[in-house]
């Protein structure tokens, strides 16, 4: 097993290595201090907290999210159940029963995400077929929701627990949970690795002995009880529900796991990457609100950053391989 | 003096610490089969990416026919009139075998449709010319790795290249396809077309190649007229010292009570009511040609594949195995053919690929206990041999040899009761395999069972206590290996 010493690498190569390879953190850290100079504003306390906050709920669903990435499967009805989620929460919360309105409409989430693991490991699906069943169930719960609440806000008329929870650095301080709780679960834990190698190979998992279709079902699982505790954090932060409040949480959401380096192909990635990805595109919006960019720009400019994250990606991986 | 139609001078190449090629150089002439010989790790499929663009070497040159070249990439090697016979298989499992074997250069007519009829035609063609049958409207993912061995070499010996390269094309090949396959390697010689063949089958550089070179630890250690030179000193400059003998000598071992009893098991479509007992202590080798039903065999016993019919008895308990679940638990354990495909995760660190058949042994409760995973997982990498930097090197960094020997190694951690191995030492180099035939006997006289499934008849009579013949999915005879056993009689059934 002897390994001669490697001829020195020129110093330029690992230059490019260190910048290409931790472009994201080295392209935001620009966008900070070009922020903070024209906006002293940026680098304070008061803004931090505010970056915080928005980042938390998106955060909590991306969390949800790498658990389907890392099996190779993709969760697009997160946005809407976590609106269906909400107002389930605010009905039950409004009817007095403060402490059941945060448990059961996670629970439910939990289930809804069984089921939708259930129908991909029975057709032993993967990203296509994940696709597929997970856009199904995004328009089905939309229009459950919009059922129910006849498309109507719905104000939180509670004053116990249920409006504390998602108040101040709460949130925050339940997404930086979360961050740790998964990441010990991926890395330090027989059922994450497991959850990884299904990812990875799934063929190779089985025939390891691994019950492959449990784990497609845990990820979803997990994938529907983390965005059920979104669900219940967005109204007791906002004091209200309506039926469209997650549209379109679920891209954001997918953007932050992808921008943060979380494999759309399964097998690789970790929540640290999602926490990255997490923290790139709050402080992004961030630094574009304060410049005053209308929502529609900056929607360009997150479009280009995910691109760029993809491309960035592929070129690193082209390197590595021509350079090994 | 000679023309050489490729010389590939002071090709120096490391990834990372490890340093692949240090100044190697390799001169082919034209017209000739040159073959590429070393051990696992030794850095021959490295040379030949490097000369198809894959890899970009940090040193050296390449001149093709004295014009200094350097491919980019596999397609401007290809339009330079090399082609390859890649180790790995590079083929998409989504598409068709007729797809696959014209990856990149689909024809179409003067409309711009593309034309499946000639291309059809020209397949079935070249399949016929070398006598092998095969669907060319199969999913590749569904072939065996043989079928799909035999894809990746159509697709090369289509090209009409002035030099193809072949990295291992025998490894997943039984003797019939092998015979085949030499048939069309001596007309393209005849045609003037050169080879350069990479092979751990030493026996089979004798049969077709005119000249060799030797790779040790990356650099070189000779080239050679096959003419001049013999098997035992070949694999002297291989392996750096001299090996008398390529088995163990076969040592008498207890063989106990039947440990598998398997009954009338059909498999739809293929198995035809197999019948046989595995004892304990003993080494049972299947032979048989490719598509004869040994991997069938191992697969349904592993709960892998579907069966239609047929009893498993465990320790002479009756037994269902409808998963591999099952089949684990009742200790059983199976090293696939594919290592690719269904033997490891290559792009998950050596460590994690060896522990995940059995997790438990390394953790408490859920947790892994990191120390103890590590442990594990550096004293099977010692015991195989494998060759790699750490075992936080993902698998893909490893020659196909040690990445091979990481397939065996995670089952020989799990250390199961009954262990099936089907094609275990697939492009494993002949030191290597010695070593994993010791490991075979250590376990048996453990009072653990092996079924070994194999293409190379010589490591089947060297190992085995009883021989397994199929054909066509029957099985054939099931006979005590003596010592008056010849290749002839077991080769017999085989062919039907
Ligand atoms: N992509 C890579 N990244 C890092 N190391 C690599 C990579 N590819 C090969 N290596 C290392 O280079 C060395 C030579 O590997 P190579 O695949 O050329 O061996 P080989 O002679 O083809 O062996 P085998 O007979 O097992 O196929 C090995 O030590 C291997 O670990
Ligand atoms: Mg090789």
């Amino acid at each position: 097993m002897e390994v001669a010493a490697r001829p020195k690498d020129s110093i330029k190569n690992r230059i490019v290595d260190i910048l290409s390879n931790n472009a994201i953190l080295f392209l935001m850290l620009l966008l900070v201090s070009v922020v903070a100079i024209l906006y002293p504003r940026f680098l304070t306390l008061a803004n931090f907290n505010n970056i915080l906050n928005q980042i938390s709920v998106i955060g909590c669903l991306a969390c949800g999210m790498t658990f389907v990435l890392l099996i190779g499967c993709i969760d697009l009805s997160v946005g809407s159940m976590m609106s269906l989620i909400g107002i389930m929460a605010v009905t039950v919360a409004n009817g007095g029963r403060e402490w059941l309105a945060i448990i059961l409409p996670i629970l439910a989430a939990g289930a809804i995400g069984l089921i939708k693991g259930g129908i991909i490991a029975g057709v032993n699906g993967r990203l296509g077929e994940s696709f597929i069943t997970t856009y199904g169930a995004q328009s089905v719960l939309a229009a459950l929701a919009l059922i129910i609440q006849g498309g109507l806000f719905m104000m939180v008329t509670a004053t116990g627990i249920f409006t504390r929870i998602g108040k101040g650095a709460n949130p925050a301080y339940v997404f930086f949970a979360l961050i740790v709780i998964c990441q010990f679960i991926l890395t330090k834990t027989s059922f994450g690795r497991k959850l990884l190698f299904v990812g990875s190979n799934p063929k190779a998992a089985r025939l390891s002995g691994v019950n492959i279709k449990f784990y497609f079902l845990m990820a979803f699982m997990m994938c529907g009880l983390i965005s059920g505790i979104a669900g219940v954090l967005l109204p007791s932060r906002v004091m209200s529900a309506n039926p469209t409040a997650g549209t379109n949480y679920e891209l954001e959401a997918i953007a932050a796991c992808v921008v943060g380096g979380v494999s759309m192909k399964g097998g690789s990635g970790s929540f640290v990457n999602t926490l990255i990805g997490v923290i790139v595109i709050g402080v992004l919006s961030n630094s574009m609100n304060l410049l005053g960019l209308s929502s529609y720009p900056q929607m360009i400019v997150k479009g280009f950053v995910i691109a760029l994250a993809f491309a960035l990606d592929v070129v690193n991986k082209r390197r590595q391989m021509q350079r090994g | 003096m000679q023309e050489h139609i490729l010389s590939m001078r002071g090709i120096t190449k490391a990834f990372g610490s490890t340093v692949a090629l240090d100044n190697v150089d390799l001169n082919v002439r034209a017209g000739e089969i040159h073959a590429l010989l070393g051990e696992n790790g030794a850095g021959k499929s490295t040379l030949m990416k490097i000369l198809n663009g894959v890899y970009a070497a940090d040193k050296g040159e390449i001149l093709i026919n004295g014009v200094p070249t350097v491919f980019r990439n596999i397609r401007e090697a290809m339009a330079g009139g090399i082609s390859f016979v890649f180790q790995e298989l590079n083929l998409v499992l989504s598409l068709s075998t007729l797809e696959n074997a014209f990856l990149g250069r689909l024809k179409s007519d003067s409309r711009g449709i593309i034309d499946w009829k000639s291309m059809t035609a020209e397949f079935n063609g070249f399949m016929k010319s070398i006598d092998f049958e095969m669907d060319p409207g199969r999913l590749v993912s569904e072939l065996s790795i043989a079928e799909k061995q035999m894809v990746e070499i159509a697709r090369a010996l289509m090209l009409d290249s002035k030099i193809i390269v072949m990295d291992e094309p025998t490894a997943t090949l039984s003797s019939e396809e092998i015979h085949k396959l030499f048939n069309i390697i001596r007309i393209l010689k005849n045609k003037g077309i050169t080879i350069i063949y990479i092979s751990h089958r030493l026996e089979e550089i004798f049969q077709i190649c005119d000249r060799l070179t030797v790779l040790r630890d990356g650099k070189n250690i000779c080239t050679l007229d096959v003419a001049e030179t013999t098997k035992p000193y070949l694999i002297e400059q291989m392996v750096g010292r001299s090996m008398d003998y390529e088995f163990p000598e076969r040592e008498a071992h207890p063989i106990g009570e039947p440990v598998l009893d398997v009954k009338n098991l059909f498999t739809p479509g293929f198995l035809q009511g197999i019948n046989f007992t595995l004892y304990r202590g003993e080494i049972l080798g299947i032979a048989g040609l490719v598509g004869s039903g040994r991997s069938e065999i191992a697969r349904a016993v592993f709960g892998a594949d579907k069966i239609e019919k047929g009893d498993f008895w465990v320790d002479g308990k009756k037994v269902s195995i409808r998963s591999t679940m099952n089949a684990k638990a009742l200790s059983i354990g199976l090293v696939p053919e594919d290592r690719k495909d269904e033997g490891s995760s290559i792009e998950l660190s050596v460590m994690k690929n060896i522990t995940i058949t059995n997790l438990d042994k390394v953790s408490r409760g859920i947790v892994l206990n990191r120390r103890k995973e590590v442990r594990e997982a550096k004293r099977m990498v010692q015991e195989l041999g494998v060759k790699t930097p750490s075992i936080h090197h993902r698998l893909d960094q490893l020659s196909g040899g040690n990445q091979q020997k990481v397939v065996l190694a995670k089952w020989l951690y799990n250390d199961a009761d009954i262990l099936i191995l089907d094609e275990p030492t697939r492009g494993i180099d002949v030191g290597a395999k010695y070593e994993i035939y010791l490991l075979i006997y250590e376990m048996v006289k453990r009072g653990k069972s092996v079924i070994m499934i194999s293409s190379e008849l010589p490591e089947i009579f060297a190992l085995s206590d009883r021989i397994m013949v199929m054909y066509e999915g029957c099985l054939q005879t099931c006979v005590e290996n003596h010592e008056g056993l010849k290749p002839e009689d077991i080769m017999g059934f085989a062919l039907g």
